[in-house]
């Protein structure tokens, strides 16, 4: 995979953090796909139901935007954390608004700078947590981005049920209910759409 | 197709003839692939991480697949019981309805730690950081200490850390500090002790020294309780106030002991860090860096500076910087402590200068010693440290006032030349010889006046360029009324610029420089002979001059860089 070589996110990112502008809108351009899916993910998940989430992308890209100056990171682990902060963020009062609730607070602040672990913070880690080594890290998120845009070019309703049985963790028999299947299909969709996916993340390689 | 399913759940899918190697071809049984991602997915949304990898083990052909799944995974938002480095997404759901968000308050929770609930950090030092924390199946509260990994080189030291720690672990004594569990969790070293309710010696003597008494029956304490650490073959090394806790009845107890050997192995990495951190309480031995000859006899050195710490207020050694405080302890002798507080007992002071021999072998042969003597001490007994001879007495005053004993030793040696060349050659002239031996001893008078002077804290600093000042002015005037030609004697001043490095300061070297220099011209000019040689023999005079006070200057510069450098290396 990925392993070997400068990842082209981290090159993208250094280049729009010294002020390329075309840079930071192929950062932002490439992040598209992961924000929808994340926030799809998020919000659907609260919701229980299927929800337009397009408003939310296009206002959490545009705080980013925004808020460029203060995003502090350099690894896309970073950037990455940062976008879901803004993003959990925009979600949350989202959600709000889709209940109908009234924001009778005001907004809540999110610091917009990732925290960094220091090193006391580093052995307080949750203990069941594995803990990663930091390249695997970088593969990993690397590939999230890659796996969004790979989610982007499935078939409507593939994508469907890896969101719904992966990303929003439902059972299959939710998973079928909601897409009006039954559960035999259902699961036979999924076995195929998870294939597919892995084979599209593959040929996007070659 | 979907005949021979696997009930066990673990065996691969390379056990099924219908599946091909590859899984991403057409014809793979779906229905087996699909019970086996199926169950992984499972292990995946309930972290049943032991399933999940014989699952990856058993079923290498699948694992693009699985690696799929996994990254899938990590796109899903978090569910509230786990917590990661991501943990901000936490709940939100919860937000939504409570007005603080969970994820704000996750970092004032108490943090686990294995068995181990940690409150808050009550200590940091060379080693690590020390937390209290409750041991949550024995319900007791322990001081955790995390050794920082980096401190251990290799997985030798590892070895060697838990072999101490172990040794340490098995002593049981009342004024020292129980070792409960030494272990590792996620890579993380750690050992827990008794936690002290209390502050420790440094912090409780930071009101002010202790009556004598009082100091001395604490003192035996700790010497005791040292003494069974060296029974146990622990030799403490890093003895000092802020390792000694005060209890709840007043009484010490010894913390951070045998383990403190560990971190100052023959790496300078992890020398510098402890050694230079603390020198105030270090033996010369240790301070010198001879590890080998590091003996129990280096931790009676340390309970004579804690004594002295006790009864003065300060300890033996303290200058402003690592680099002056190392000089002090390898070569200095400490102000008598009687000096600082004329309220101590002769015969105490006399303990205390004893274990602070400079020589190993002129200190208390053990701890043990040392708290028997302090016991006579109380019980208006004769004590074993005697008065020591003259000559040792000597050598202190010398360590003690270096700058002085230097010019004295100088001053009679050069006055003792002048006199036996005077009693030799018959025809001297006297009224001469007077004025030249007048001029030694007021020389010997400015020196002992500039030695009072230097001894004034607020005074140190300007009497050193003074009494440099004034040295360069005597000389002065003793080659102008020497008889000519006294081109040899003129070696006086590269001695001064010398000498004037002794102190570690690059500015007493300039100034001596320049002081040297421009007495040199003076005493060019009002000495009429001076003048008799080649013109340029003056001009190279002046430049060595000035290159000797540059060569000098350089070198006490860069003593001073490393000096720095150790300092700011130094663990906070």
């Amino acid at each position: 995979m990925a392993n070997g070589e400068q990842s082209p996110l981290v090159d993208l990112l250094t280049r729009a953090r010294s002020g390329d502008e075309s840079a930071r809108d192929e950062l932002f351009e490439r992040c598209r796909a992961y924000v929808t899916l994340v926030a799809r993910a998020q919000v659907e998940s609260w919701m229980h139901a299927k929800v337009d989430a397009s408003d939310l992308v296009q206002e959490t890209l545009l705080d980013a935007h925004r808020g460029w100056e203060k995003f502090r990171g350099q690894t896309e682990g970073e950037w990455l954390v940062w976008l879901r902060r803004i993003l959990t963020h925009n979600a949350t009062d989202f959600a709000r608004r889709y209940h109908g609730t009234q924001k009778r607070q005001a907004r809540r602040e999110v610091s917009m700078r990732v925290r960094t672990s220091d090193a006391s913070g580093d052995f307080l880690r949750d203990p069941s947590d594995p803990g990663e080594s930091p390249s695997e890290l970088v593969v990993r998120r690397e590939r999230e981005i890659e796996l969004a845009e790979a989610v982007s070019r499935l078939t409507d309703d593939h994508r469907e049920v890896i969101m719904l049985r992966n990303l929003q963790r439902l059972s299959f028999n939710e998973v079928a209910e909601r897409m009006g299947r039954t559960r035999p299909a259902t699961q036979m969709l999924w076995t195929r759409a998870v294939r597919k996916l892995q084979e599209e993340l593959e040929h996007h390689h070659l | 197709m979907t005949e021979n399913h696997d009930t066990t759940g673990e065996s691969g899918i390379e056990n099924d003839p219908d599946v091909t190697r590859n899984p991403g071809a057409v014809n793979v049984s779906e229905d087996r692939l699909f019970e086996l991602l199926d169950r992984y997915v499972t292990t995946l949304h309930s972290d049943d991480t032991q399933s999940r990898s014989a699952i990856i083990q058993r079923n290498p052909d699948l694992g693009e697949l699985l690696a799929c799944l996994d990254s899938l995974e990590h796109l899903a938002p978090l569910r509230p019981s786990r917590r990661g480095p991501e943990n901000e997404t936490g709940s939100v759901l919860d937000g939504i309805v409570a007005e603080p968000t969970a994820a704000d308050q996750m970092s004032d929770a108490p943090a686990e730690f294995g068995k181990y609930v940690l409150f808050e950090e009550v200590g940091r030092g060379g080693m690590g950081v020390v937390y209290r924390a409750k041991q949550t199946d024995l319900d007791r509260v322990v001081a955790l200490k995390m050794i920082l990994s980096s401190r251990f080189a290799s997985e030798e030291e590892i070895q060697r850390f838990y072999g101490e720690a172990r040794a340490a672990g098995r002593l049981r004594h009342p004024n020292i500090v129980g070792i409960h569990e030494v272990g590792e969790l996620n890579g993380q070293h750690y050992f827990a002790m008794d936690y002290v309710e209390g502050e420790s010696l440094e912090e409780s003597l930071q009101t002010g020294p202790l009556a004598a008494n009082e100091a001395v029956e604490c003192l035996q304490t700790i010497a005791r309780a040292v003494h069974h650490l060296h029974e146990n073959q622990i030799v403490h090394r890093d003895l000092k106030p802020s390792n000694i806790l005060i209890g709840e009845s007043g009484e010490p107890i010894l913390t951070d002991f045998g383990l403190a050997k560990l971190f100052e192995s023959n790496s300078a990495q992890t020398r510098t860090g402890t050694i230079i951190g603390t020198p105030s309480y270090m033996s010369p031995e240790q301070a010198g860096g001879e590890a080998s000859r590091v003996s129990p006899r280096s931790d009676v050195y340390s309970l004579g500076a804690i004594l002295y710490k006790m009864l003065t207020g300060r300890p033996p050694f303290q200058r402003g910087n690592p680099l002056d405080t190392l000089v002090e302890v390898m070569e200095g002798e400490p102000t008598l402590p009687t000096r600082l507080n004329r309220s101590i007992p002769r015969e105490l002071e006399r303990i205390c200068l004893r274990c602070l021999e400079k020589s190993p072998e002129k200190r208390y042969r053990t701890a043990a010693a040392l708290a028997d003597d302090l016991e006579r001490f109380l019980n208006g007994e004769p004590v074993e440290a005697r008065q020591t001879g003259v000559i040792s007495r000597i050598r202190r005053w010398g360590r003690r006032e270096p700058a002085l004993a230097s010019r004295l030793g100088a001053l009679f040696v050069a006055s003792l030349i002048v006199q036996i060349t005077y009693v030799v050659r018959e025809n001297g002239d006297f009224p001469f010889h007077v004025k030249v031996m007048s001029l030694f001893g007021l020389w010997t008078v400015v020196a002992v006046v500039f030695q009072q002077f230097l001894k004034r804290r607020y005074l140190a600093g300007f009497t050193r360029f003074a009494w440099a000042a004034a040295d360069a002015i005597l000389l002065t005037t003793l080659l102008f009324i020497a008889e000519g030609p006294i081109g040899p004697l003129l070696i006086g001043y590269p001695v001064l610029i010398a000498a004037s490095g002794l102190f570690f300061r690059v500015r007493l070297v300039v100034f001596m420089t320049c002081v040297s220099l421009l007495s040199y011209g003076v005493l060019t000019l009002l000495r009429g002979d001076m003048l008799e040689m080649p013109p340029q023999y003056p001009v190279i005079y002046a430049a060595v001059l000035a290159v000797v006070g540059f060569i000098v200057g350089y070198q006490v510069y860069r003593i001073r860089v490393l000096s720095r450098h150790f300092e700011h290396r130094r663990l906070p």
